[in-house]
């Protein structure tokens, strides 16, 4: 696996989601598509198992370091485990399912981000939660937070179906190769 | 068999467990991330900056009236402007009137502090902040005054570095309730409390206290509340530069469900605090403090 490529995409994929978060918040709420996550889905069904769980930790601990927490004193709190720990089981699952799908198949990982995304939201949900409820004073709605971010796994699998015919180009550039050409976009070497 | 040395064998374990171990430590111990956080906003701001700038040039801001001229758009900004004026001039008067009042009696000076307004662009979201490009040389700090088109009111500064603030939005899910002033008639006379609290979707809610008479409104009937009313910042918690700042119109007027006595509105921002391209900070003007007489 290129990890420079891999380090360049994840640039731009923070990059738009930070940017275009507004755009494509629904209604103001706070369910938005991730454009990080179906990056992670690509890496972990065709990097090797090692590359793809560092790959996990990286893309994870850079989303806890983007999106900070609001403590009840009004200053920010990063907490970072969260999202990395979620990405790591998500790309853990991947992993463990990627020998039973069509790797290159645009639904595949449409499908695919929808169910890893909904494994890491469950898991940063659920470590934020057990903070809230042992006293830490961080401003957390569980049943709010659960609602959101389950409804941000289905929409990150809408932009994940956009997203995977750009990856599907890119794969040898990622340093993937497949025996298989892919019949839903050209390579870009 | 080939064997990894054991550093590479175990790196992954060790690792886990310092995020497990990193994900339960109190929130008292995680002020060291707050470097972490900043470096990365750092890094990702050069590409975020441009695609914000294309974004905003592709999808322009929404807008109150999208059939106004540019010169009814200013002539609405302008009137806008000396509204907010105008009611921080009589809220003013009826606070000095108040410190004659305390001042007879041996209270405390408070001292007028001028501001200065600093625009900035901002970067984009981070969760429920507001990712805006500044720095610490233009003494913007935690909990500086943020404004949207200079009199609508965005928020606090949460944090700031040498590069960027993060500011939080009223209209956040986890932002504290503000204490507000129904504007009941133009004159800015008639007025009703309401403390509002976000509520997601970028509105604000609570409800209203109708006001008592008073010798300025005595004889008057009081204006039932009505769609479209201005709701101003009249709030101890924030700064005195701050009062009078609009916060919102009235959306929706309902009975309260907990209190059928009193009406609960629902305020929504002129404009979008998540999608602003731009914020203004209000930093104090510290070499024109003496203006009101520093104690």
């Amino acid at each position: 696996m290129n990890w420079f490529v891999l380090l360049f995409f994840a640039w731009i994929g923070f990059g738009l989601e930070t940017a275009l978060l507004p755009v494509f918040d629904a209604g103001a709420s706070g369910v938005h598509p991730s454009v990080v996550l179906p990056l992670l889905v690509f890496v972990a069904l065709y990097a090797p198992r090692k590359h793809a769980l560092w790959c996990a930790i990286f893309l994870g601990v850079s989303m806890d370091l983007l999106t900070p927490i609001n403590h009840h004193n009004g200053g920010p709190v990063t907490l970072i485990g969260p999202y990395a720990l979620g990405y790591l089981l998500a790309a853990q699952f991947i992993f463990s399912v990627r020998g039973m799908v069509i790797r290159r198949n645009p639904l595949t990982i449409a499908f695919l981000s929808i169910l890893a995304s909904l494994i890491a939201e469950i898991l940063v949900v659920s470590i934020i939660t057990i903070r809230a409820l042992a006293g830490d004073k961080i401003a957390w709605d569980a049943g709010d937070a659960l609602m959101d971010h389950t409804l941000s796994s289905l929409y990150t699998g809408a932009g994940a179906l956009v997203l995977s015919f750009i990856f599907f180009a890119l794969t040898p550039a990622f340093g993937f190769h497949t025996a298989i050409a892919t019949r839903f976009a050209r390579h870009i070497k | 068999m080939h064997h990894q040395p054991a550093i590479v064998r175990w790196s992954m374990p060790i690792c886990v467990t310092t995020l497990i171990i990193l994900c339960m430590l109190p929130s008292a111990w995680l002020d060291w991330t707050g470097w972490f956080r900043a470096q990365a906003r750092v890094v990702v701001y050069p590409i975020a900056h441009p695609i914000t700038m294309t974004k905003n040039i592709v999808i322009p801001q929404s807008v109150v009236n999208p059939n106004a001229t540019q010169r009814e758009n200013a002539l609405q900004s302008e009137l806008d402007r000396y509204r907010t004026l105008l009611y921080r001039t009589q809220q003013e008067n009826t606070q000095l009137s108040g410190l004659v009042d305390r001042l007879s009696s041996g209270a405390a000076l408070t001292p007028d502090i001028a501001v200065t307004q600093i625009p900035r662009p901002v970067t984009g979201l981070s969760r429920e902040f507001l990712l805006v490009r500044s720095g610490g040389h233009e003494r913007v700090n935690r909990s500086t005054v943020v404004v949207v088109n200079a009199v609508q009111l965005c928020g606090r500064v949460a944090e700031s570095n040498d590069r960027t603030a993060l500011v939080l939005p009223i209209t956040a899910k986890d932002a504290q309730p503000l204490l507000g002033n129904v504007m009941l008639d133009n004159s800015g006379e008639l007025t009703a409390r309401c403390m509002l609290s976000p509520i997601g979707k970028g509105l604000l809610e609570g409800d209203v206290t109708m006001p008592t008479n008073t010798p300025a409104t005595a004889g008057q009937s009081t204006p039932a509340i009505t769609v479209g009313m201005e709701v101003r910042l009249l709030d101890d918690q924030w700064p005195r530069h701050a009062q009078m700042l609009l916060i919102g119109h009235i959306e929706s007027v309902a009975p309260s469900p907990n209190q059928p006595l009193r009406q609960r509105i629902t305020v929504r921002p002129s404009v979008d605090l998540r999608s602003v391209p731009e914020v203004f900070f209000r930093v104090p003007d510290l070499g024109q403090s003496g203006q009101g007489g520093t104690p």
